[in-house]
Protein backbone atom coordinates (compact mmCIF):
# COMPACT_ATOMS: atom_id res chain seq x y z
CA UNK A 1 0.00 0.00 0.00
CA UNK A 2 1.49 3.56 -0.59
CA UNK A 3 0.80 4.70 2.62
CA UNK A 4 2.51 1.96 4.28
CA UNK A 5 5.42 2.42 1.84
CA UNK A 6 5.78 6.04 2.53
CA UNK A 7 5.86 5.12 6.12
CA UNK A 8 8.72 2.66 6.03
CA UNK A 9 10.74 4.98 3.88
CA UNK A 10 11.29 7.40 6.93
CA UNK A 11 8.77 6.43 10.22
CA UNK A 12 7.82 9.88 10.50
CA UNK A 13 3.87 10.30 10.82
CA UNK A 14 1.84 13.73 10.87
CA UNK A 15 -1.85 14.09 12.46
CA UNK A 16 -4.26 13.57 10.16
CA UNK A 17 -5.00 16.71 8.32
CA UNK A 18 -2.21 18.60 9.96
CA UNK A 19 -1.05 20.11 6.68
CA UNK A 20 -4.33 21.65 5.78
CA UNK A 21 -4.29 23.96 8.83
CA UNK A 22 -0.17 24.97 9.37
CA UNK A 23 -0.89 28.45 8.18
CA UNK A 24 -3.83 29.24 10.70
CA UNK A 25 -2.35 27.43 13.66
CA UNK A 26 0.62 29.41 12.86
CA UNK A 27 -1.32 32.70 13.10
CA UNK A 28 -3.01 31.39 16.66
CA UNK A 29 0.48 30.97 17.80
CA UNK A 30 1.21 34.66 17.37
CA UNK A 31 -2.60 36.19 18.29
CA UNK A 32 -2.87 36.90 14.43
CA UNK A 33 -6.40 35.73 14.46
CA UNK A 34 -9.81 37.79 13.45
CA UNK A 35 -8.75 40.91 15.26
CA UNK A 36 -5.54 41.29 12.88
CA UNK A 37 -8.01 40.89 9.74
CA UNK A 38 -8.85 44.69 10.48
CA UNK A 39 -5.50 46.55 8.52
CA UNK A 40 -5.88 49.48 10.94
CA UNK A 41 -6.60 51.73 8.20
CA UNK A 42 -9.47 54.52 8.19
CA UNK A 43 -11.24 56.69 5.82
CA UNK A 44 -12.12 60.11 6.42
CA UNK A 45 -15.43 60.78 7.35
CA UNK A 46 -18.13 60.56 4.37
CA UNK A 47 -15.23 59.70 1.72
CA UNK A 48 -17.49 57.14 -0.35
CA UNK A 49 -20.36 58.77 -0.41
CA UNK A 50 -20.26 61.30 -3.68
CA UNK A 51 -16.87 59.17 -4.93
CA UNK A 52 -19.09 58.31 -8.07
CA UNK A 53 -20.11 61.65 -9.51
CA UNK A 54 -16.32 63.01 -8.38
CA UNK A 55 -14.86 59.75 -10.67
CA UNK A 56 -17.47 60.05 -13.34
CA UNK A 57 -17.06 64.10 -13.59
CA UNK A 58 -13.02 62.94 -13.98
CA UNK A 59 -14.19 60.69 -16.66
CA UNK A 60 -15.63 63.36 -18.69
CA UNK A 61 -12.85 65.98 -17.97
CA UNK A 62 -10.65 63.35 -19.24
CA UNK A 63 -9.62 62.86 -23.25
CA UNK A 64 -11.20 60.40 -25.18
CA UNK A 65 -9.45 57.58 -26.09
CA UNK A 66 -8.73 57.11 -29.54
CA UNK A 67 -8.84 53.77 -30.87
CA UNK A 68 -6.01 51.58 -31.02
CA UNK A 69 -4.85 49.86 -34.27
CA UNK A 70 -1.58 47.89 -33.64
CA UNK A 71 0.90 49.08 -36.59
CA UNK A 72 3.04 46.55 -34.81
CA UNK A 73 1.94 43.79 -36.56
CA UNK A 74 2.02 45.29 -40.44
CA UNK A 75 5.25 44.46 -41.89
CA UNK A 76 4.62 46.88 -44.31
CA UNK A 77 5.07 49.55 -41.12
CA UNK A 78 8.45 48.29 -40.63
CA UNK A 79 9.57 48.07 -44.71
CA UNK A 80 8.24 51.61 -44.98
CA UNK A 81 9.53 52.62 -41.95
CA UNK A 82 12.97 51.40 -42.63
CA UNK A 83 13.15 52.89 -46.26
CA UNK A 84 12.18 56.04 -44.98
CA UNK A 85 14.96 55.92 -42.46
CA UNK A 86 17.62 55.18 -44.98
CA UNK A 87 16.37 57.59 -47.24
CA UNK A 88 16.41 60.26 -44.13
CA UNK A 89 19.65 59.05 -43.24
CA UNK A 90 20.94 59.32 -47.39
CA UNK A 91 19.99 63.11 -47.94
CA UNK A 92 21.82 63.97 -44.84
CA UNK A 93 24.94 62.87 -45.63
CA UNK A 94 24.68 63.62 -49.30
CA UNK A 95 22.69 66.71 -49.35
CA UNK A 96 24.65 69.00 -46.53
CA UNK A 97 23.72 72.31 -46.40
CA UNK A 98 26.53 74.78 -48.40
CA UNK A 99 27.32 76.65 -44.96
CA UNK A 100 28.53 72.77 -44.07
CA UNK A 101 29.44 72.79 -39.97
CA UNK A 102 26.06 74.78 -39.10
CA UNK A 103 25.00 74.21 -35.46
CA UNK A 104 21.91 72.29 -34.86
CA UNK A 105 19.07 74.92 -33.80
CA UNK A 106 17.17 72.27 -31.60
CA UNK A 107 17.43 72.65 -27.75
CA UNK A 108 18.80 69.07 -26.33
CA UNK A 109 17.47 67.96 -23.53
CA UNK A 110 19.76 66.76 -21.28
CA UNK A 111 19.08 62.91 -20.02
CA UNK A 112 17.77 64.17 -16.23
CA UNK A 113 15.27 66.29 -18.23
CA UNK A 114 13.90 63.24 -20.42
CA UNK A 115 13.88 61.34 -17.21
CA UNK A 116 11.75 64.16 -15.26
CA UNK A 117 9.50 64.49 -17.74
CA UNK A 118 8.86 60.47 -18.52
CA UNK A 119 8.03 60.28 -14.46
CA UNK A 120 6.14 63.17 -14.63
CA UNK A 121 4.44 63.15 -17.86
CA UNK A 122 0.89 61.81 -17.34
CA UNK A 123 0.10 60.52 -20.87
CA UNK A 124 3.20 58.17 -20.29
CA UNK A 125 3.14 54.69 -21.29
CA UNK A 126 3.33 52.26 -18.70
CA UNK A 127 3.18 48.19 -18.70
CA UNK A 128 -0.81 48.66 -18.75
CA UNK A 129 -0.90 50.22 -21.85
CA UNK A 130 1.61 48.55 -23.71
CA UNK A 131 0.26 44.82 -22.73
CA UNK A 132 -3.23 46.56 -24.14
CA UNK A 133 -1.75 47.45 -27.38
CA UNK A 134 0.66 44.28 -27.78
CA UNK A 135 -0.88 41.00 -28.68
CA UNK A 136 0.95 37.38 -27.33
CA UNK A 137 1.90 37.45 -30.95
CA UNK A 138 4.19 40.49 -30.58
CA UNK A 139 5.43 39.94 -27.20
CA UNK A 140 6.85 36.40 -28.76
CA UNK A 141 8.41 38.36 -31.32
CA UNK A 142 10.06 40.20 -28.49
CA UNK A 143 10.76 37.62 -26.51
CA UNK A 144 12.62 35.76 -29.11
CA UNK A 145 14.16 38.97 -30.67
CA UNK A 146 16.21 39.21 -26.91
CA UNK A 147 16.85 35.48 -26.72
CA UNK A 148 20.80 35.56 -25.20
CA UNK A 149 23.56 35.00 -27.48
CA UNK A 150 25.07 31.63 -27.85
CA UNK A 151 28.29 30.66 -26.68
CA UNK A 152 30.38 30.57 -29.49
CA UNK A 153 29.01 33.75 -30.88
CA UNK A 154 30.02 35.39 -27.54
CA UNK A 155 33.14 34.02 -27.49
CA UNK A 156 33.69 35.23 -31.23
CA UNK A 157 32.78 38.62 -29.93
CA UNK A 158 35.53 38.11 -27.27
CA UNK A 159 38.03 37.26 -29.22
CA UNK A 160 37.49 40.21 -32.16
CA UNK A 161 36.84 43.11 -29.65
CA UNK A 162 38.79 42.54 -26.49
CA UNK A 163 42.17 42.79 -26.30
CA UNK A 164 42.85 42.69 -22.18
CA UNK A 165 44.85 39.72 -22.50
CA UNK A 166 44.03 39.14 -18.57
CA UNK A 167 40.82 37.79 -19.87
CA UNK A 168 41.97 34.77 -21.45
CA UNK A 169 43.94 33.45 -18.33
CA UNK A 170 40.46 32.17 -16.91
CA UNK B 1 -26.42 43.15 -6.86
CA UNK B 2 -26.86 43.57 -10.90
CA UNK B 3 -25.74 40.25 -12.86
CA UNK B 4 -22.28 40.88 -14.07
CA UNK B 5 -23.18 40.08 -17.59
CA UNK B 6 -26.17 42.64 -18.20
CA UNK B 7 -23.76 45.57 -15.98
CA UNK B 8 -20.89 44.81 -19.11
CA UNK B 9 -23.89 44.76 -21.88
CA UNK B 10 -25.19 47.85 -20.20
CA UNK B 11 -21.37 49.49 -20.09
CA UNK B 12 -20.43 48.51 -23.95
CA UNK B 13 -24.04 50.02 -24.92
CA UNK B 14 -22.74 53.87 -25.55
CA UNK B 15 -26.73 54.98 -23.93
CA UNK B 16 -26.59 53.32 -21.28
CA UNK B 17 -22.66 53.68 -20.48
CA UNK B 18 -22.72 56.22 -18.12
CA UNK B 19 -25.21 54.95 -15.81
CA UNK B 20 -23.82 51.40 -15.75
CA UNK B 21 -20.62 52.85 -14.59
CA UNK B 22 -22.00 54.56 -11.77
CA UNK B 23 -23.80 51.43 -10.39
CA UNK B 24 -20.63 49.75 -10.98
CA UNK B 25 -18.75 53.07 -9.25
CA UNK B 26 -20.99 52.05 -6.38
CA UNK B 27 -20.71 48.45 -6.22
CA UNK B 28 -16.81 48.38 -6.53
CA UNK B 29 -15.69 51.44 -5.06
CA UNK B 30 -14.91 50.40 -1.19
CA UNK B 31 -13.21 47.00 -2.35
CA UNK B 32 -11.01 48.48 -4.99
CA UNK B 33 -9.84 51.19 -2.69
CA UNK B 34 -9.37 48.37 0.38
CA UNK B 35 -7.30 46.69 -2.67
CA UNK B 36 -5.27 49.93 -3.33
CA UNK B 37 -4.80 51.40 0.05
CA UNK B 38 -2.96 48.38 1.23
CA UNK B 39 -0.53 48.47 -1.47
CA UNK B 40 0.22 52.45 -1.33
CA UNK B 41 -0.72 52.76 2.23
CA UNK B 42 -1.11 56.39 1.66
CA UNK B 43 -4.94 57.67 1.63
CA UNK B 44 -4.63 60.37 -0.81
CA UNK B 45 -2.38 58.56 -2.86
CA UNK B 46 -4.94 55.84 -2.94
CA UNK B 47 -7.37 58.30 -3.98
CA UNK B 48 -5.54 59.12 -6.96
CA UNK B 49 -4.48 55.46 -7.68
CA UNK B 50 -8.88 54.88 -7.54
CA UNK B 51 -9.80 57.61 -9.51
CA UNK B 52 -7.25 56.37 -12.46
CA UNK B 53 -8.31 52.91 -11.70
CA UNK B 54 -11.94 53.81 -12.94
CA UNK B 55 -10.87 56.15 -15.42
CA UNK B 56 -9.19 53.24 -17.25
CA UNK B 57 -11.77 50.75 -16.55
CA UNK B 58 -13.99 52.87 -18.13
CA UNK B 59 -12.20 53.54 -21.22
CA UNK B 60 -11.07 50.33 -21.77
CA UNK B 61 -14.37 48.28 -20.90
CA UNK B 62 -15.16 48.14 -24.78
CA UNK B 63 -12.21 45.85 -24.62
CA UNK B 64 -13.55 43.69 -22.19
CA UNK B 65 -14.04 39.90 -23.07
CA UNK B 66 -16.11 37.80 -21.46
CA UNK B 67 -13.63 35.51 -21.09
CA UNK B 68 -12.44 36.56 -18.12
CA UNK B 69 -14.97 38.17 -14.91
CA UNK B 70 -15.00 41.48 -14.64
CA UNK B 71 -14.34 41.47 -11.13
CA UNK B 72 -11.09 39.81 -11.31
CA UNK B 73 -10.27 42.02 -14.66
CA UNK B 74 -11.21 45.14 -12.31
CA UNK B 75 -8.68 43.99 -9.54
CA UNK B 76 -5.66 43.37 -12.45
CA UNK B 77 -5.97 46.88 -13.48
CA UNK B 78 -6.35 48.11 -9.91
CA UNK B 79 -3.57 46.08 -9.15
CA UNK B 80 -1.08 47.16 -12.03
CA UNK B 81 -2.25 50.61 -10.95
CA UNK B 82 -1.19 50.25 -8.06
CA UNK B 83 1.98 48.90 -8.59
CA UNK B 84 2.83 51.52 -11.16
CA UNK B 85 2.06 54.16 -8.89
CA UNK B 86 4.32 52.84 -6.18
CA UNK B 87 7.31 52.27 -8.78
CA UNK B 88 7.43 55.83 -9.92
CA UNK B 89 7.11 57.24 -6.39
CA UNK B 90 10.27 55.16 -5.63
CA UNK B 91 11.66 56.17 -8.56
CA UNK B 92 11.08 59.46 -8.12
CA UNK B 93 12.50 59.32 -4.86
CA UNK B 94 15.59 57.01 -6.07
CA UNK B 95 15.12 54.58 -3.85
CA UNK B 96 13.62 50.74 -4.52
CA UNK B 97 9.88 50.14 -4.19
CA UNK B 98 10.77 47.57 -0.89
CA UNK B 99 12.37 50.88 0.71
CA UNK B 100 10.08 53.37 -0.20
CA UNK B 101 7.15 50.67 0.99
CA UNK B 102 8.95 50.53 4.37
CA UNK B 103 9.27 54.46 4.38
CA UNK B 104 5.65 54.81 4.01
CA UNK B 105 4.99 52.21 6.84
CA UNK B 106 7.19 54.39 9.11
CA UNK B 107 5.02 56.92 8.60
CA UNK B 108 1.97 55.18 10.09
CA UNK B 109 2.61 56.01 13.37
CA UNK B 110 1.39 59.81 12.60
CA UNK B 111 -0.48 59.07 10.29
CA UNK B 112 -3.85 60.13 10.80
CA UNK B 113 -5.62 57.54 9.00
CA UNK B 114 -4.26 55.06 10.86
CA UNK B 115 -6.20 53.85 13.80
CA UNK B 116 -4.47 50.53 14.31
CA UNK B 117 -3.37 49.11 17.61
CA UNK B 118 0.51 48.25 18.02
CA UNK B 119 -0.66 44.59 16.31
CA UNK B 120 -1.37 45.91 13.41
CA UNK B 121 1.21 48.22 13.01
CA UNK B 122 4.23 45.71 13.66
CA UNK B 123 1.85 43.32 11.09
CA UNK B 124 1.59 45.95 8.35
CA UNK B 125 5.34 46.50 9.21
CA UNK B 126 6.68 42.76 8.92
CA UNK B 127 4.42 42.68 5.44
CA UNK B 128 6.50 45.68 4.29
CA UNK B 129 9.36 43.53 4.26
CA UNK B 130 8.21 41.27 1.88
CA UNK B 131 8.82 41.22 -1.72
CA UNK B 132 6.10 42.89 -3.52
CA UNK B 133 4.49 40.01 -5.21
CA UNK B 134 4.33 38.04 -1.64
CA UNK B 135 2.71 41.30 -0.43
CA UNK B 136 0.55 40.90 -2.67
CA UNK B 137 -0.43 37.48 -2.18
CA UNK B 138 -0.31 37.71 1.45
CA UNK B 139 -2.82 40.87 1.86
CA UNK B 140 -4.92 39.43 -1.12
CA UNK B 141 -5.50 35.93 0.83
CA UNK B 142 -5.48 37.29 4.50
CA UNK B 143 -7.19 40.35 4.60
CA UNK B 144 -9.78 40.34 1.98
CA UNK B 145 -10.31 36.32 2.12
CA UNK B 146 -9.70 35.78 -1.97
CA UNK B 147 -9.82 32.26 -3.32
CA UNK B 148 -6.75 30.73 -4.78
CA UNK B 149 -8.49 30.27 -8.48
CA UNK B 150 -9.34 34.27 -7.89
CA UNK B 151 -5.71 35.08 -7.07
CA UNK B 152 -4.51 33.02 -10.39
CA UNK B 153 -6.71 35.40 -12.26
CA UNK B 154 -6.01 38.35 -11.29
CA UNK B 155 -2.64 37.96 -10.63
CA UNK B 156 -1.70 35.51 -13.63
CA UNK B 157 -0.22 33.09 -11.70
CA UNK B 158 -0.39 29.51 -11.27
CA UNK B 159 -2.46 28.27 -7.60
CA UNK B 160 0.43 26.19 -7.09
CA UNK B 161 2.39 29.20 -7.12
CA UNK B 162 0.60 31.48 -5.32
CA UNK B 163 0.33 28.53 -2.41
CA UNK B 164 4.07 28.38 -1.77
CA UNK B 165 3.98 32.63 -1.78
CA UNK B 166 1.79 32.61 0.53
CA UNK B 167 3.19 29.93 2.88
CA UNK B 168 6.65 31.38 2.27
CA UNK B 169 5.20 34.96 3.37
CA UNK B 170 3.16 33.34 6.80
CA UNK B 171 6.35 32.14 7.77
CA UNK B 172 8.28 35.48 7.19
CA UNK B 173 5.46 37.79 8.98
CA UNK B 174 5.95 34.94 11.42
CA UNK B 175 9.83 35.23 11.69
CA UNK B 176 9.72 38.78 11.90
CA UNK B 177 7.29 39.44 14.89
CA UNK B 178 8.84 36.94 16.90
CA UNK B 179 11.90 38.54 16.11
CA UNK B 180 10.42 42.06 16.98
Amino acid sequence: MEDNKEKYQHGFKVPEGYFDSVEDRLFDALDLEELLKETGFEVPEGYFDGLEDKILEKVQDAPQETKVISIFRQKVFWYTASVAASAAIIVMLFFKPAGGEEEMDLNEPTLAEIEAYLDQDPTAIDSYDLAQVLTDEDWEVLETENTYLDEESLEEYILDNIDDPTIFIE
Amino acid sequence: MIEEQSLVSALQTPSQKEAAFRTLVSQYKERLYWHIRKIVIDHDDTDDVLQNTFIKIFRSIDNFKAESKLYTWMYRIATNESITFINKKAKRAQISSEEIKEEMISRLESDVHFEGNEAQLKLQKAIATLPQKQQLVFNMKYFEDHTYEELSEILETSVGGLKSSYHIAVKKITAYIKEE
